[in-house]
């Protein structure tokens, strides 16, 4: 293999914003910085799927791995301006070809969510085992208090008895596992219970022989499947389904553009927010398209009206990469901020 | 009750293990009591134990996050639920929280920084602390091994908490560092126990070998032939993991590696495989096992000498708590010292990281590069040291540096001369402690050594079954 899962997921992100973006905006997008430009760019770029997929990256092991793909030639350019070559294009595409393209992945929607899903599940699931097995001396498998905390109450107010608990999680776990678009193991692998210990992430792919990142890709597009199936279908999985009901956040916003959407609320102007904020204006307006792109409510017609949205919309069809300059150019009546706002509402509708 | 009675009742031991019974009766006489106890002989009941006997809360002092864990783990698995670890990585909320209820725990550990907080003692002193226990009670003298500059203060928190009951515990003190431990904890009277560092059970092997080539074939011959399970030490991450790349080529399949880099989540994973049985070697850096109670460890190699004596025996102490034969093998090659240098340097601020610190006032969180954990406390406690003492804050800082480096670097010589003696290495690390050397069988290469004893006997190899998540499923979680 020439290429890791990980590396092609950075291929396809620069290739989405190359000549517009410099990397450091891919690395915020995969380590998923909760800033308005990466939320923004996110959107704008349609790579939303892949938003906060990589947080264990640190800065200099992404560049690391840039400089690998420019010295690979999959890259040209440099780390300011990165544009993707034709080779790399391909690898990418073959790769991708052997993995699926994680068409469930959707980080934008689930990343926050489905790392608590994850760790509620495995203790739970370690605790389910142990009851069944009438075996109570054991070390959590988290130490995070809150997660131990949540499983605890968890049982006390379940809807079924413990002795029920194991049967039930299995036929849960069994019915989701079903619709997987991934091996199930790559989720079973990791779980604790009576007698076993759940694997790492380096034991797991090594143990089902697959290159580290594209297990962690693997697992990731599992465990979104699984959310959404659990999220979606109602009525299937009652228990997994409080597991994962109150992680749930719809609307997923940084603390700061919602207070611009409370300011917004008390029919302030973007110079009055910023001004009582002590904040640019431009920040402020980053706020109103972060809104746009996650509150499908939102209007923005105290910014833009009807026929100037249109027009965008219009002429964002026409121009098919999703370039601003060449946009500005064919609207000169119309603002950065106003074209962005509708490209954000637009793809917000898509999310 | 007594004290055989809770020990059956509570913990279900048998018997005590040498220096228990003597340190727990010491403190229930009401006396403050010091008492140095070998690694692998169960310092956590020391405290534990008389807690049950005592009337109010027991604090425990520890220096190390993860070790709070374990120990705060293993008092729950027995069923104990009024335990709380107090550290600074608490959330605002959650520490609010436990503030306002600390009355309710018999058990509450902390980090000495949580003991800087008005806000910590101030919820403290409201109750009945029947014990103050300072854990690992070395990291309070410079003369130790471990330095924790934060252990200091340790005197006048004990002071505000109105001078209760102490007990100093420590596997490894020389005789300046107790006398540091007593002045430290503002301790005039103090029973002192001093159990021999001696380990009788574990035989000692020094190899010097040509280069990191033959250091490697080594090893993996070492780790094939011994009876497991077994931990190897490294001073580096990455050798971690090519080491075990390496013993799984060479067939040892049930191999992992342990760091300080990997995730929390992971760490834990291997912990536990190790101690359920499910891995017959950890290759890890210093990061891993303390507060591990697992009895049958049978070797320990150090693929990079330990930086001091005392790291040595405390790792080679994890093997043979069973009490069954079990071997400690370290593997030298010219250089290896030298990593510890490195180390050492990297543990304090540098010159630049210092002048950002005093001249231009930069706060530690934002210096740059930016200050490890270690370095930011070695920063914040000098800093204000200086302020208080009003010197030049600088050259203050540089001073304690160099102090403690030039320290490091005794250490590490010490560690040194062990290597390189001929003499019979058990008498020499005695010698280290004071204590009179004393001939045994099955003692060390220098008295000659029969390796076979230690050699693995079962040679059935489970094959790593094939992966099913129907099976595997079922067996988590069986039907009704
Ligand atoms: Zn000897």
């Amino acid at each position: 293999m020439c290429v890791r899962c990980l590396e092609a997921v950075m291929v396809n992100a620069i290739k989405a914003v190359e000549g517009e973006r410099t990397s450091s905006s891919v690395y915020h997008l995969l380590k998923g910085k909760k800033s308005a430009q990466t939320i923004q760019d996110a959107h704008l770029y349609q790579l939303t799927k892949w938003f906060h997929t990589a947080p264990f990256l640190t800065l200099s092991s992404f560049e690391t791995m840039m400089n690998g793909l420019i010295k690979k030639a999959y890259i040209t350019g440099d780390l300011q301006r990165p544009f993707v070559t034709q080779e790399g294009v391909e690898n990418m595409n073959r790769l991708f070809q052997q993995t699926g393209s994680f068409n469930e992945l959707s980080g934008w929607q689930f990343s926050g969510t489905a790392s608590v899903f994850f760790s509620r599940l495995q203790l739970l699931v370690q605790v389910a085992s142990h009851l069944t097995y009438g075996d109570s001396s054991y070390y959590p498998v988290t130490r995070d208090d809150r997660i131990l905390e949540w499983v605890k109450r968890f049982l006390t107010y379940m809807p079924c008895s413990k002795k029920e608990l194991s049967p039930r999680l299995y036929s849960e776990l069994d019915c989701l596992f079903r619709q997987l678009p991934e091996q199930p193991e790559c989720i079973v692998i990791r779980f604790s219970g009576h007698k076993q210990t759940g694997k790492t992430i380096a034991q797991a792919a090594e143990r089902l022989e697959m290159e580290e990142t594209e297990y962690w890709f693997r697992f990731l597009h599992a465990l979104h499947s699984m959310i959404k199936n659990i999220t979606e279908s109602m009525s299937g999985t009652p228990l997994l389904q409080a597991v994962v009901m109150d992680i749930h956040d719809p609307v997923t916003l940084t603390i700061s553009a919602r207070q611009t959407a409370d300011h917004l609320k008390k029919a302030m102007t973007i110079d009055q927010i910023a001004a009582s904020r002590r904040l640019k204006k431009a920040t402020i307006e980053d706020h109103i398209v972060e809104l746009a792109l996650n509150d499908p409510s939102f209007s923005i017609r105290p910014f833009i009206e009807e026929e100037k949205e249109a027009a965008v919309i219009e002429a964002a069809r026409l121009v098919s990469n999703r370039q601003l300059k060449p946009l500005k150019e064919k609207l000169p009546d119309h603002s950065y901020f106003q074209i962005r706002l509708v490209l954000a509402k637009e793809s917000g509708k898509s999310v | 009750m007594n004290v055989e009675n809770v020990l059956h009742e509570r913990f279900g031991f048998a018997e005590f293990r040498p220096g228990q019974r003597e340190t727990i009766e010491s403190v229930l006489s009401g006396q403050h009591t010091l008492s140095m106890l070998p690694t692998g002989t169960g310092k956590s009941l020391c405290y534990q134990l008389p807690a049950y006997l005592l009337p109010g809360t027991v604090l425990i002092v520890s220096p190390l996050l993860s070790l709070m864990q374990d120990q705060t783990e293993q008092l729950k698995m027995r069923g104990e639920k009024r335990v709380i670890a107090l550290n600074s990585f608490l959330q605002y909320e959650e520490k609010t929280a436990a503030l306002a209820n600390l009355n309710r725990y018999k058990f509450i550990f902390l980090s000495p920084e949580m003991l800087q907080l008005p806000q910590v003692i101030g919820a403290l002193c409201p109750l009945t602390v029947s014990l103050f226990v300072v854990d690992e009670a070395h990291c309070i003298s410079q003369w130790g091994y471990d330095f924790r500059p934060d252990y200091r203060l340790l005197g006048d928190v004990r002071h505000e908490l109105g001078s209760p009951l102490t007990l100093a515990l420590t596997a490894t003190a020389t005789e300046k560092v107790r006398q540091d431990i007593r002045e430290g904890l503002h301790l005039p009277t103090v029973k002192e126990w001093v159990f021999s560092v001696n380990r009788p059970n574990i035989a000692l092997q020094v190899e010097t070998l040509q280069n990191q080539m033959d250091k490697h074939q080594r090893l993996i011959e070492l780790v094939t032939f011994f009876k497991k399970p077994g931990i190897v030490y490294f001073s580096g991450r990455k050798a971690t993991e090519e080491a075990v790349i390496q013993l799984k080529q060479a067939g040892i399949v049930r191999a992992a590696y342990y760091h300080g880099g990997m995730e929390a989540s992971d760490r834990l994973l291997i912990q536990h495989q190790f101690l359920t049985g499910e891995l017959d070697v950890v290759c890890a850096t210093s990061a891993f096992g303390m507060g591990i109670n697992k009895e049958n460890i049978r070797f320990v190699i150090h693929y990079h000498m330990p930086p001091q004596m005392e790291s040595y025996l405390q790792e080679i102490g994890r093997a043979g708590r069973d009490g069954n034969p079990s071997i400690a093998i370290l593997l030298y090659a010219q250089g290896d010292e030298s990593r510890h240098e490195f180390i050492a340097a990297m543990e304090f601020p540098d010159d630049g990281q210092i002048r950002q610190l005093t001249e231009y006032s930069v706060n530690p969180r934002d210096i740059q590069p930016p200050l490890s954990e270690t370095q930011e406390r070695f920063a914040v406690h000098y800093k204000q040291e200086a302020n208080q003492k009003r010197l030049n804050a600088a050259v203050y800082m540089k001073e304690r540096r160099n102090h403690l480096l030039t320290r490091k670097a005794e250490k590490r010589n010490e560690m040194l001369t062990w290597i390189f003696s001929s003499n019979c290495r058990r008498a020499d690390y005695m010698h280290f402690f004071n204590e009179k050397p004393l001939k045994q069988p099955h003692c060390c290469d220098c008295c000659g050594i029969d390796l076979s004893i230690y050699k693995n006997k079962s040679v059935s190899r489970r094959s790593e079954e094939q992966l099913n998540w129907r099976n595997m499923l079922a067996q988590l979680l069986p039907g009704k």
